[in-house]
């Protein structure tokens, strides 16, 4: 069901944490509200379950207005960060539980468990107790449980952060593949960026309790609404320089810029670099890093500005060399200058 | 090494308490058993047992004294716990500072406006009747210093409901908070979220509450003095009684007395903490 949330502001203890977000998940969207830890990711996800209440502001669901409604009411499941499995049921009672709440019949529920138990990879495993399950296994309860939710709305809290590197790559997978089974509305909590990007449709950024920016991840990575956006990617460089009659020019290179005349930053990202390619910018390689997978690369532009390109192999030149390349330009993005300090 | 003998030694304290209590103990069913040396008499005997065992008076003031206890740990527990729900859904500093209250008030002052309160001729009695509810103090049921100890069990509610609500509070506030709030998340209504999660999975602190109630309703002596029937008395009275016989002889009698209250008590401590672990391995799930 479509989700829209409309300038949702909510109090914890009377101290503001969400300010005015908005944002909006088509039907059977899937949609990661990315930030960083304690911008209020979590905050609003409860809001929109209902566990938190709203100061101002609407959460509507499929059109409907469910600002009012109680929490049991609202079909908003979450599958919680610390998973908040029932102890004294098994796991396959944990799976029925909400199916009991709706009312399946006792015969019924067992079956219905035992599959849902079976599409997350965990058939056989319906009699262990919570206990006796491994992190992994639990959270895969905890997935099974809140689809045996049926829910309108399936809001997922950093689900993989407490998981090793490997059983998260599988619960990724997992989800995604529940996603286009289910086609269920998500939102997906993270503060991996890789995550947000890969997993989900739309983005949606956060910073201090405000939704800065929703979009594709294509859009959100490459079109960023401010530096510090940006930044929150990593492996930002920027150039300083000056736009005048239509011309950005800074010490390092020059080019068209449709923008007011003012002082700018040019984002530089690694893949808008290549030094393989002749181009205008001069860089000066200043030391190389072997990190396994790649190398990173350390250069230094005319202006003395550090750029760090990954490079798949160790380049064939020694520090200290210098040459010019080649720079994609044609989706520049550039910051008003004196933006770097703001929030 | 040398922090095992600080932590031997900063325990040497609870030993020497424990030992003491040990002692004490023993020496209560040595003089139970006939071994008083003092009056002459040192050949160990259950013949004082086997005569308090089957004294009809001691069998009367056991039932009481069971019958006081078992009631009010079971209405205090129920009691205590709606208490502590409400306060757990209804958070404010007040009502703790409220429900702390009756916990600190001694035993005899409860005693006191409990006469107040409920006696024939007490503030209740007179309101019933103000209301024309009753004719004459004679009409209001008759609660205190009765066999069924009635009045016992009030003052001992008054007591011990608070208490239960305040020893189970913080639990239930926790549990409430996180797998109460994922059930409902799930969909289920406040109450049957309450009764299928967050009651279970508070029910070891309740049962501690309840155990530490009986054993001290059980072996408790100024609520039954003050409050009970003359005929028969509570257990732990009708042992102080006996203690008090001028008739030295009679002494192992009421040291047999109160050998079998240490004894019951600790079989139903050590029952019940059975009983609890069981309870608490359910709900945890039992690791296979």
């Amino acid at each position: 069901m479509e989700l829209t949330i409309r300038r949702l502001s909510v109090a914890i203890r009377g101290e503001p944490i969400l300010h005015e977000a908005s944002l909006t998940v088509a039907d059977g969207g899937f949609l990661s509200l990315l930030g960083p830890s304690g911008c209020g990711k979590s905050t609003l996800l409860k809001a929109v379950a209902g566990i938190l209440p709203a100061r101002s502001g609407q959460v509507l669901l499929g059109g409907r207005d469910i600002t009012g409604l109680p929490a049991h009411r609202r079909g908003a499941v979450i599958v919680f960060q610390d998973m908040r499995l029932f102890p004294h049921l098994t796991a396959a009672e944990n799976v029925a539980y909400p199916l009991a709440l709706r009312g399946v019949g006792r015969r019924q529920r067992g079956a219905r468990a035992e599959a849902l138990l079976e599409r997350v990879q965990l058939g056989g495993l319906g009699g262990r107790h919570i206990a006796a399950l491994s992190g992994g296994q639990q959270q895969r309860v905890a997935l099974a449980r809140a689809l045996a939710a049926q829910p309108r709305l399936l809001l997922l809290d950093e689900p993989f952060s407490s998981l090793d590197e490997d059983l998260r790559e599988d619960m990724r997978r997992l989800v995604l593949d529940l996603h286009r089974e289910y086609a269920m509305t998500t939102v997906l909590v993270t503060h991996d960026q890789q995550e947000a990007l890969s997993l989900s449709g739309q983005v949606a950024l956060m910073f201090d309790g405000r939704i800065v920016q929703q979009g594709t991840p294509e859009t959100v990575y490459g079109r960023p609404v401010s530096r510090r956006a940006a930044d929150y990617f990593g492996g930002c460089a920027y150039l300083r320089g000056r736009v005048r009659d239509g011309r950005f020019t800074s010490p390092c290179l020059s080019c068209p810029a449709d923008l007011p005349a003012g002082d700018y930053d040019l984002l530089l990202r690694p893949r808008d670099v290549d030094p393989f390619r002749p181009g205008p910018l001069g860089l000066r390689l200043e030391e190389c890093r072997f990190r396994g997978a790649d190398v990173l690369t350390r250069w230094a532009a005319a202006d003395g500005t550090a750029v760090e390109l990954p490079l798949a192999q160790r380049p064939p030149w020694p520090p200290g060399h210098a040459l010019s390349c080649h720079v994609s330009l044609d989706q520049a993005v550039f910051f008003p200058a004196g933006e770097e300090g703001r929030p | 090494m040398r922090k095992r003998s600080t932590g031997f030694l900063l325990l040497l304290p609870l030993a020497a308490i424990t030992l003491l209590v040990l002692a004490a103990c023993a020496h209560v069913v040595a003089q139970g058993l006939g071994v008083v040396p003092a009056f002459g008499l040192e050949e160990p005997t259950i013949a004082y047992f086997a005569a308090v065992l089957t004294d009809g008076d001691f069998l009367a003031s056991l039932s009481v004294s069971l019958r006081i206890a078992a009631l009010s740990a079971l209405l205090s527990a129920v009691l205590g716990t709606a208490l502590c729900a409400a306060l757990a859904a209804w958070r404010r500093r007040w009502a703790l500072y409220l429900v702390r209250l009756p916990i600190l008030v001694p035993h005899a002052v409860v005693a006191l406006f409990t006469i107040t309160l409920f006696s024939q001729t007490g503030l209740l009695a007179r309101l019933a009747w103000a209301m024309g509810l009753i004719g004459e103090a004679g009409d209001f049921p008759q609660l205190l210093y009765t066999p069924q100890g009635w009045g016992v069990v009030l003052a001992y509610l008054w007591k011990e409901i608070p208490f239960v609500a305040y020893f189970t509070l913080a639990l239930m506030v926790s549990v409430s908070a996180t797998l109460g709030e994922a059930a409902e998340n799930l969909g289920a209504s406040p109450l049957r979220s309450f009764f299928t999660v967050t009651l279970p999975l508070s029910l070891p602190a309740i049962a501690k509450a309840g155990l530490i109630i009986f054993l001290f309703a059980f072996g408790g002596y100024e609520l039954p003095l003050l409050l009970g029937a003359t005929v028969p008395k509570a257990l732990p009275v009708a042992a102080y009684q006996a203690y008090l016989d001028p008739e030295l002889t009679r002494r192992p009698y009421a040291m047999a007395m109160f050998s079998v209250i240490l004894l019951l008590s600790v079989a139903m401590a050590g029952l019940w903490g059975l009983a609890a672990r069981g309870l608490e391995r359910r709900l945890e799930g039992g690791r296979p």
